[in-house]
């Protein structure tokens, strides 16, 4: 029997972001990954696969892409690669190879895993196995002829796979346009099946789309404002594809491509496919749905005066729908030797063995905190906290959310006993035990070292634990005596912010620690009151994928007035084609940023008044300091640097999410989140706004009544007219 | 649901009731689950008379508040009697019933305040199938064509929206625009 605080199943970028952020919190915890670290993305995803998301992007929690391809789509490979080095970077006690047989609640004293041979007992468990583990795939699929070959896409490599002939393709989201494209190209004439789908371009007025999205707070809308969020966690993914050429893959192209397009496939009956004859409403719905999008970024960039660094607005050709589509397909002729079910993907809970799901399978829980089930979380679900949960860099947020509601709730539980109990502020948990699960380094021992060399100068600078995260601003600006509304700090770490921060801390009674040091650390005994009051402990603040959705309705939030914004007039927008471009050795202005926004001064106060509902409290990095982090970065080496955030157009589209524990609750040694912007937990009532710094808070009352009783169902009961729309499935 | 200051939008559509329902069914899915009934008599040749009466859903048996009676029956051009609107005619018609019910439900939650709706439906079909004449035409409809003359307070682009929506959420548009699995047996 192990005995540890925290279990994360899953080392994928949700359950590694998440190990970041308990051992920021000096909360001991293993991760258990069943193949090796980004399993999934190894072993279950197409060679060609990129992510749909844009490299300056992709970041994790105390790492930020700073690659020379801020632009590009990073292939599943290198995002592989890039999550085993993160897993170095931050000493995450990944137990590889190890696979959860079975999930089991194991009374107050929390939950047992089985794991390979192993009984695991903790506190607390974070499912982070991912959305997409299982293809969702339809149950006419029985009556597909043996004659024809049928393959999802997690077995899906190349066309080469396939046998030679026409190919059905089912299911026109992001997964399935790609494909379809893909196998036309070999040669292979596809028939594309189309169901209910996300069309968007894949660049905008010469912007990439994720960077409209976000730029436009869109992606920071928070589960629990979306009007109706079962709809929204429903959406089928995106129509894009993240090709070197970043070309937009939709239904149109498609169709020039030669492939040809048909309704959703209905049944099959006799050998023969039958698709649906509601193909053009289908087409006109995401048409409509993609314009309102583009309505809402034109009023945007307007509302920013950003209209002269973008190109005009323009709106892109409806989707032509032939007349003539076949309404049916002998699977038995010949034509057809494979179908493809890109229908989709579910996760796989088979060893969960705790009633925490729904009638349909799904785990039920508010804002990834699971319910029913005290101190279970689950991670990596489309729009699990926000829209941005969807995506990699979601994870960020999402993980910074739930460690510091898993915080509260091992405190929580212990605070009866604690209160009887001298509190032991510094007890160093004994070396030795979790050796015997992995090597208390990670794979290489100075590799971890290493990795903090290469990934960033700035986490060179420091205990590594410290580099990420939003809290370096606030601690900083608390322990140099500033207030962030008087003098921004400088978001870079600086030798000197880090010995200031080290005697706050030793002020403090805490203790530092490397993740290093954390790693292979042994507890005694889960129920130990030094594990919890250990060291260390802190309450400062600090996926998704490609088979997953965003939801580009309900896009009503944008005010009619027009607000004053500075912008910072800076040289004329390059070209499109010259973004993609790699940059210059060294060329400072090259950053993995929406451009524009980096270059921007926004005040917070126009930002807050256009941003309303999305703009949150804990947004600390405006993006006043875009420059100096632009100019610190280049610093930096290799693809990704370390904590040294900034030039993420924050100030716009804020992550910050409001703390699950309830507004008047405050651990004593909690830091960072009441001083960075002067807002914390205990002041979400107050609705501070911070006038000069980042857009401090939105829906102060919301959050004042507090994030464990957050209101799940509260969506459907005020339902808008968009919002009041279920969706179907993909198709 | 609104509840801004703006004029009161009024299509006769009790959203709040349907929003509660769906609300309330979210949560009891078994109540969700609906039988429609009719049923039809031979009177004589090809005329036939069907009456709807009841319905199962909301977990009870329910009532209409009267029983609603059709006369079905093909034109003289089909050497028939004409005592009633062609079947072919009344899947139009309950096509044409549901969608205009969206639009109008829809408007109602887009506080779009209609004025008069209009649908018009055609329904091509060869009737080489049904008379087995021609193998290679199918029974059914080539294509069911529905024109909506809406006037209300919306811009083209709104009423388009609104018809849209009204399709996604049609069941009978998905009855006729997707394969239904029917099974007919002897009693």
């Amino acid at each position: 029997m192990i005995h540890t605080t925290a279990v994360v199943i899953g080392a994928g970028h949700a359950g590694l972001a998440m190990s970041r952020r308990l051992s920021e919190r000096s909360i001991d915890h293993i991760v258990l990954e069943r193949g090796q670290v980004a399993n999934s993305w190894r072993t279950q995803r197409w060679p060609s696969l990129r992510l749909l998301t844009p490299n300056w992007q992709t970041r994790l929690p105390g790492l930020d892409y700073a690659g020379d391809d801020p632009d590009g789509f990073m292939p599943a490979a290198d995002l592989a690669t890039t999550l085993t080095d993160y897993a170095q970077f931050i000493g995450a006690p990944v137990r590889t190879a190890t696979t959860v047989q079975a999930l089991r609640a194991r009374g107050p004293q929390g939950f047992q895993i089985q794991a390979n041979d192993d009984l695991l007992c903790a506190r607390a468990v974070v499912l982070a196995t991912g959305a997409c583990s299982l293809p969702a795939i339809p149950g006419i699929a029985d009556a597909i002829p043996p004659s024809v070959t049928t393959l999802t896409p997690l077995a899906y490599r190349d066309p080469g796979q396939l046998p030679d002939g026409g190919v059905l393709v089912v299911g026109a989201s992001a997964t399935g346009v790609q494909l379809a494209a893909e196998i036309h190209r070999s040669g292979r004439p596809v028939t594309l099946a189309v169901g209910e789908h996300v069309r968007l371009p894949r660049s905008y007025r010469g912007r990439d789309i994720f960077w409209w999205l976000e730029a436009t707070s869109l992606l920071a809308e928070r589960y629990d404002e979306i009007d109706d969020l079962t709809r929204a966690r429903h959406l089928p993914s995106p129509q894009l594809t993240g090709t070197p050429e970043a070309v937009t893959t939709d239904l149109n192209s498609l169709t020039a491509l030669g492939i040809r397009i048909v309704g959703r496939l209905g049944r099959v009956v006799d050998g023969v496919a039958q698709f649906s004859g509601g193909l053009a409403n289908t087409c006109a719905l995401a048409d409509l749905k993609m314009n309102r999008f583009l309505n809402r970024a034109d009023e945007w960039a307007t509302a920013t005066s950003l209209d002269d660094d973008l190109r005009p607005p323009h709106r892109f050709a409806p989707t032509r729908v032939d007349p003539r589509i076949p309404m049916e397909l002998n699977l038995t002729s010949g034509e057809i030797t494979t179908v493809l079910w890109a229908t989709g993907f579910r996760p796989d809970y088979s060893w969960l063995d705790i009633p925490v799901r729904d009638r349909t399978g799904r785990i039920r829980h508010d804002g990834g905190v699971v319910t029913g089930a005290p101190g279970l979380y689950v991670l990596g679900l489309p729009v699990l906290r926000t829209r941005a949960s969807t995506y990699i860099h979601g994870a960020a947020a999402d993980t910074d959310a739930l460690a510091r509601h898993l915080h509260s709730y091992l405190d929580n539980r212990l605070s009866a006993a604690s209160r009887a109990l001298p509190l032991v502020s510094a007890i160093r948990p004994a070396r030795s035990g979790l050796a015997a699960l992995f090597p208390r380094a990670p794979p290489g021992g100075a590799a971890a070292h290493r990795a903090v060399h290469h990934l960033g100068a700035a986490a060179r600078a420091g205990p590594a634990w410290l580099a990420g995260g939003d809290d370096i601003s606030g601690v900083r600006a608390a322990t140099l005596g500033q207030r962030a509304g008087q003098h921004r700090p400088q978001r870079a770490v600086q030798p000197v912010d880090l010995l200031a921060l080290q005697v706050a801390d030793w002020r403090a009674g805490r203790d530092l620690g490397l993740p290093q040091d954390l790693v292979g650390q042994q507890v005694p005994d889960p129920g130990d009151l030094g594990l919890v009051k250990q060291a260390g402990l802190d309450r400062d603040r600090s996926l998704g994928d490609q088979g997953a959705e965003l939801g580009p309705g309900d896009l009503s939030r944008v005010p009619a007035e027009r607000v004053d914004v500075g912008v910072e007039q800076d040289a004329a927008e390059p070209a499109l084609v010259e973004q993609r471009q790699a940059p210059a050795v060294g060329e400072p202005e090259r950053e993995p940023v929406p451009r524009g926004l980096a270059r921007l001064r926004v005040p917070a106060r126009a930002v807050a008044a256009f941003c309303g509902p999305a703009v949150r409290r804990g947004d600390h990095d405006a993006p006043a300091h875009a420059e100096v982090d632009a100019e610190v970065r280049t610093r930096g080496s290799g693809r990704f640097r370390g904590p040294v955030r900034g030039a993420q157009p924050r100030g716009l589209a804020p992550h910050g999410l409001p703390a699950p524990v309830r507004g008047d609750q405050r651990a004593p040694d909690q830091r960072g989140t009441q001083l960075a912007g002067g807002v914390g937990p205990a002041d979400e009532r107050i609705g501070v706004v911070d006038g000069h710094d980042a857009p401090a808070q939105g829906q102060v009352g919301d959050q004042a009544a507090g994030g464990l009783d957050l209101r799940q169902l509260r969506h459907l009961a005020v339902t808008s007219a968009q919002g009041g729309e279920p969706v179907g499935g993909p198709a | 649901m609104t509840t801004t200051d703006s004029p009161v939008v009024d299509n006769g559509v009790n959203v709040a009731a349907l929003l509660g329902a769906r609300d309330a069914l979210s949560g009891a899915p078994e109540a969700a689950e609906f039988t429609w009934r009719a049923s039809c008599t031979w009177r004589n040749g090809t005329h036939s008379h069907a009456t709807v009466t009841g319905f199962t859903g909301l977990g009870a048996e329910q009532q209409h508040r009267t029983t609603y009676e059709y006369d079905i029956d093909h034109p003289e051009c089909f050497a028939s009697e004409d005592n009633g609107a062609t079947p072919t005619e009344i899947v139009l018609v309950g096509l044409a019933g549901c969608l205009t019910a969206g639009v109008a439900a829809v408007a109602q939650m887009r506080d779009i305040q209609l004025r008069s709706v209009t649908a018009t439906i055609e329904g091509q079909m060869n009737i080489l199938g049904i008379l087995g004449a021609d193998p290679d035409v199918r029974n059914g409809f080539e294509q069911v064509t529905v024109r909506f003359a809406i006037d209300a307070d919306a811009s083209r682009e709104d009423l388009e929206a609104l018809i849209a929506q009204s399709q996604k959420r049609s069941a009978v548009f998905d009855i006729v625009a997707n394969p239904t699995k029917v099974l007919v047996e002897l009693a």
